[in-house]
């Protein structure tokens, strides 16, 4: 039929009775297509909410939106078939972020060119700047960093080396313990704690800097 | 700053988390901050750079774009009917074992004899008892008890399109025309448009228990894509109905595709604004996919 001509509307009954439609009310008789189908709805009721933050994380860590959707969709389809792994009731959104970690760090990070060093002297320098002043972080909070821009904090925050980000965004974006990150990361709890206490010095520096390029007084932070 | 600072900063960390630490480190650390200005210091930018991060969470948040959802849900469709062929050809392996040890059995002249003439008598039998022998497989009652239910209605009334037994009660190719011809046709709530790559062929309205409902027909190439468009509100009051695991995965994904069983034809979900939509057509789910953006005018 290529060409449709206007008829009578009663042509278009909903109720069709007669149709025999073989589409969601057949049931299933095979025994293994019921047990991979309540697989696959608590996959669906375990690991699909997680999608949104997931997805963030790989933006964080690929920096580029097309390789966080590759990584999003591998990550999600490796859960899926390791899903018998994984111990029901258990943290499904950690087991989720170290899939991803570990996608990410053999198939995509080893195209991207990233020293991953500590920017030692830019801590050392900024404590420099705010060592002699007594100031209190909320002084800090409302005089310069609630005055940054949403786009500021994430160029910031991207910048930093990776292992400092992801401690970062799994701490205080994702709301993560340590407990939960050393496992995602696969490293001491003692090591997420010195990433996190790195990262924050590093990320303070940054956005301190971007204040006062915009003309912020934050003398009260510097010598 | 010497090593015992470093130290002392780091656990400084753990205690602006709320992390543990041995109760007579955590004591040292709060009595030090009161006279370690170089602790305070920590504190302060420890404190304000967890505050501004966790204060701007949701603007540093990025979502999966819908088309990513919509592919991931895909894959897993995929992913399922892999692992249910990948089921059914070792049944049918066993199946296929099973049928070649019993027949070498029965095809030992010392059976074989005998059974024929059994079945030939039995055969004959049955033959002549039947009432309606011609009849008797032609017809296989399938009960469904779905009218009531959107996807249900959507696939029949695609099938109506392409059988030729439903036509356009408008046609026209532009959405306000459409949208005027469905509001004179008493359609009382408002309709939207889909982001789709396929060219906009007409409508027709429907009744279903006094409400008046809006069916969309595009065509991609030489496809139909036919789209029913109902208010939120309708399933909500279930005066029309959606199956719940469908229903489950557009609440949790935005999107539920399903390639109907025994035919090529994919049918989608979603909710569109204020209205629920299903789409069905003849085109693949990635082709179909791939006409929808996720904008809508």
């Amino acid at each position: 039929m290529n060409t449709l001509s206007v008829l009578e509307i009663d042509k278009f009954a909903l109720t069709n009775e007669e149709i025999n439609l073989d589409t969601h009310s057949k049931v299933q008789s095979n025994t293994l297509m019921n047990s991979s189908q309540s697989k696959q709805a608590l996959f669906e009721q375990e690991a699909l909410p997680h999608m949104n933050a997931l997805y963030s994380f790989a933006v964080r860590l690929c920096r580029d939106r097309d390789d966080a959707s590759d990584l999003l969709q591998e990550t999600f389809l490796k859960g899926y078939r390791f899903f018998d792994k994984f111990e029901s009731g258990t943290n499904c959104k950690a087991w989720l972020f170290r899939i991803l970690k570990n996608t990410y760090i053999n198939q995509y990070r080893k195209d991207k060119k990233e020293p991953d060093t500590v920017e030692y002297d830019t801590i050392e320098e900024f404590y420099d700047l705010i060592r002699s002043e007594s100031s209190e972080s909320t002084d800090l909070q409302k005089r310069i960093f609630d005055n940054l821009l949403d786009d500021e904090i994430s160029i910031a925050l991207d910048s930093l080396p990776e292992s400092f980000r992801t401690a970062i965004i799994l701490c205080d974006l994702e709301g993560m313990t340590y407990e939960e990150i050393s496992e995602i990361l696969e490293c001491p709890i003692g090591t997420v704690r010195s990433r996190l206490h790195r990262a924050r010095n590093i990320l303070a520096s940054k956005l301190i800097k971007y204040a006062k390029n915009r003309g912020y007084d934050t003398h009260q932070y510097e010598q | 700053m010497n090593y015992k600072q470093q130290e002392l900063e780091e656990n400084l960390t753990s205690l602006i988390d709320g992390e543990y630490i041995a109760p007579n480190l955590r004591e040292e650390l709060l009595n030090r901050l009161d006279s370690n200005t170089e602790l305070r210091v920590a504190h302060t930018i420890q404190t304000a750079t967890k505050n501004i991060l966790i204060n701007r969470k949701d603007a540093l948040s990025i979502n999966a774009p819908l088309d990513i959802q919509m592919a991931i849900q895909r894959n897993l469709a995929n992913e399922e009917l892999m692992n249910s062929e990948e089921h059914s050809s070792t049944f049918k392996q066993t199946f296929y074992n099973a049928y070649n040890a019993i027949l070498a059995i029965f095809l030992k002249p010392v059976i074989a004899f005998p059974l024929g003439i059994i079945i030939g008598i039995s055969g004959y039998l049955l033959y002549n008892q039947s009432p309606n022998n011609s009849d008797a497989f032609s017809y296989v009652n399938i009960t469904h008890n779905g009218n009531d239910n959107l996807c249900f209605q959507a696939y029949n009334n695609f099938h109506s399109l392409e059988q030729g037994n439903l036509s356009l009660q408008k046609v026209t190719q532009n959405k306000e025309e459409l949208s005027r011809f469905f509001k004179e046709k008493g359609v009382n709530y408002p309709v939207f448009y889909p982001e789709i790559d396929a060219e906009l062929q007409g409508g027709v309205v429907s009744e279903y228990k006094g409400v008046k409902l809006a069916h969309f027909v595009f065509k991609a190439g030489d496809k139909f894509v036919y789209m029913y468009e109902v208010p939120n509100q309708m399933i909500e009051n279930h005066n029309l109905n959606i199956n719940p695991k469908a229903i489950e995965i557009v609440n949790k994904a935005d999107w539920y595709w399903e390639k109907e069983k025994g035919s090529n034809n994919t049918m989608v979900l979603w909710r569109l604004k204020s209205n629920m939509c299903s789409i069905v057509t003849n085109l693949r789910i990635d082709q179909l996919s791939a006409l929808i953006h996720v904008k809508e005018s």
